[in-house]
């Protein structure tokens, strides 16, 4: 299995080179599937994309330094006001609102570096004040809340096809999970284990720990505003209620610790296997999805804290175990 | 303005009974129920259930759904929380979330996803007026109630074995055990008081308001915010947050409804940056 390498990258290579590698590769093969899909699968897996792509962003601050947000959908809606009011109101081109999206996201992020004092549930609480209070913020006042001031939401035109926006929204995955790559193997991503691991040892020896944090928030900021600025023209209706909601920052966090917070690849396995069931789920038990979601939920993680990557690698382990058993047995018959 | 006041603290007794739970289990087990709040709801559910349904009276139906709480919650604690509270405290949070998620999904099939009512009739006189306020009777009973089992839980926490157990364990759980304190059988017996206090405020809340399964979450926020004011792992906290989260959430519904959510949260967000241990708190925030 090619992709236990991002979890157990052999010795004596470049993991990061290494990951990257695979990472092209692994979108090559995934930008052919427009040319045999429909369009509602295209729809589908762009969905998909943009969900793994907020999960890996959250994974930064979340999964590597053990920061738990949950009001990190605050910086989606951010980008997508951006997106929004850039393409309305000022008639910007998309590549622009995007790095606008992203820039204010990562400001915002910044502003509220202090909130680092508070650690680990106290740190879940602020940012979900932190959300509430800018959901307040965007419905209230007129200068986002519409073009004209009875209006409350964006209504956005646009030229774009579908297919171009699945190439949009797979390249932008590739570059965030390339950029968690590029995080964790660096100095950043050591200092991050160091800090989810135990902070105040950290700390002790000598890692900025408020400086690594505040980097990382950052970064896994800058990110989902960057998708939500492209997110806005494909969803073509922009308001409060479809950017702000709740259950955008609870998927990143289900997703991310699904498949397994902390890895790489965890996200993208858990956003995929998520996707799968719930589109089984919606097509065959539509009364029951919810609670299906969350037993998944529960099991997962009572039975295997780490997600499904620890779980697939304690079947590959236990396979291993297997052969070798097999390899005794028949060298002690001889 | 007063009779904001007044009303703000009639309900804040009931939050400070949701949130007293959620307390301890913050203090003993050190994690973050996600599922507290669908415990409260469970509660009142179920007494509304006995008592309309079953045809018992008030007092039987309430105490049958606060101990049907408590062991809910001492399930929830042996099945699925025993095996994670020493991992990372998202894992937690995320699970006892999905255990809040299935409670949730499970109450609405079988009571139905309506907002439910338990009306009482009392025989008291409709209420009094203090100064130029009208105060219906039946609020100041809940609130006398709510204060009396505030002080049986003190009683209970202070002065008993179990107590004691349970405050040994809170403050260390290495030197608990070494003096032969059981670990898991505390903290199930921790899960249990949570929950029997949560379903009191259940019990107590659907016969003033209504309650439906899809309220849990902000059941949930809603004792979280009053540990914060109050300040963690002190139940006087608790009780003092609890009224003058009352106070502030019926002020911000009622001078300001449109933005009532942002103002709660705001003062919030003023107190963890500047006294993230609450009023009552004892010492500084925890190192979790």
């Amino acid at each position: 299995m090619a992709f236990l390498e991002f979890f157990q990258p052999r010795a004596g290579t470049n993991p990061t080179a290494r990951q990257l590698g695979l990472l092209v590769a692994a979108l090559a093969v995934t930008a052919l599937i427009p040319l045999f899909a429909n369009d509602y699968w295209v729809r589908l897996i762009i969905f998909v994309f943009l969900n793994i792509g907020l999960a890996s962003a959250w994974n930064i601050i979340g999964g590597y330094a053990g920061y738990p947000s949950f009001g990190h959908g605050v910086f989606f809606g951010i980008g997508a006001f951006a997106g929004a009011i850039g393409i309305v109101r000022y008639q910007l081109p998309l590549p622009v609102v995007m790095v606008l999206g992203g820039l204010l996201a990562g400001v915002v992020a910044a502003m509220f570096a202090p909130i680092f004092k508070q650690k680990g549930l106290y740190f879940a609480l602020s940012t979900l004040a932190l959300m509430l209070v800018f959901e307040t913020v965007f419905q209230r006042w007129t200068f986002t809340r519409g073009l004209r001031s009875h209006d409350l939401g964006w209504t956005i035109a646009t030229q774009i096809t579908l297919a171009q926006f699945y190439y949009i929204f797979l390249a932008l995955l590739g570059a965030v999970v390339a950029t968690v790559i590029l995080v964790v193997n660096s100095r950043i991503g050591y200092a991050l284990q160091a800090i989810r691991k135990d902070e105040i040892l950290a700390a002790s020896i000598g890692i900025r720990t408020i400086k690594y944090k505040s980097l990382a928030f950052m970064i896994s900021a800058v990110w989902p505003g960057v998708l939500g600025a492209a997110f806005a023209p494909f969803l073509a209706y922009v308001s409060v209620q479809s950017v702000f909601e709740v259950s955008i920052t609870l998927n990143m966090i289900l997703i991310t610790v699904f498949g397994g917070a902390g890895t790489i690849i965890g996200p993208v396995i858990g956003g995929i296997a998520l996707s799968i069931i719930d589109q089984i789920a919606w097509g065959s038990f539509l009364s029951y999805h919810r609670l299906i979601y969350g037993v998944l939920i529960v099991a997962i993680i009572t039975l295997y804290p780490g997600g499904l990557v620890v779980l697939i690698q304690s079947m590959k382990t236990r396979r291993h175990a297997r052969k070798a058993a097999v390899v005794n047995a028949s060298e002690r018959v001889r | 303005m007063e009779d904001v006041v007044i009303y703000g603290l009639l309900r804040g007794g009931i939050y400070a009974l949701a949130a007293f739970g959620f307390s301890l289990v913050l203090g003993v087990i050190g994690i973050v129920n996600f599922a507290h709040g669908a415990l409260v709801v469970f509660g009142g559910l179920a007494t509304q259930y006995l008592a309309v349904r079953a045809g018992m009276p008030y007092l039987a139906a309430i105490s049958g759904g606060a101990i049907a709480t408590g062991l809910l919650a001492v399930f929830i604690q042996r099945a699925f929380i025993a095996r994670t509270f020493q991992l990372e405290p998202l894992m937690v949070l995320v699970q006892t979330f999905g255990i809040a998620t299935v409670i949730t999904e499970l109450g609405s099939m079988g009571w139905g996803t309506e907002e439910r009512l338990l009306r009482l009739k009392t025989g008291l006189p409709p209420g009094w007026f203090i100064g130029e306020t009208f105060v219906p009777s039946f609020d100041v009973v809940i609130f006398l109630v709510s204060l009396v089992s505030a002080v049986f839980l003190f009683l209970v926490l202070g002065k008993t074995e179990f107590g004691r157990a349970i405050r040994a364990c809170s403050d260390n759980r290495q030197s608990a055990q070494l003096n032969g304190i059981n670990l898991a059988r505390t903290f199930e017996k921790t899960m249990f008081v949570s929950g029997v206090w949560a379903g009191l405020a259940g019990g107590m809340f659907v016969t003033l308001s209504p309650l439906a399964p899809y309220m849990h979450f902000s059941w949930t926020i809603d004792s979280f915010l009053v540990i914060i004011i109050g300040g963690l792992g002190s139940m006087v906290g608790a009780l003092v947050g609890g009224l003058l989260f009352g106070v502030l959430s019926f002020g911000a519904a009622f001078y300001a409804p449109t933005i009532a959510p942002a103002i709660t949260f705001g003062v919030l967000l003023l107190f963890l940056v500047f006294r993230p241990q609450g009023l009552l708190g004892a010492g500084p925030a925890t190192r979790k």
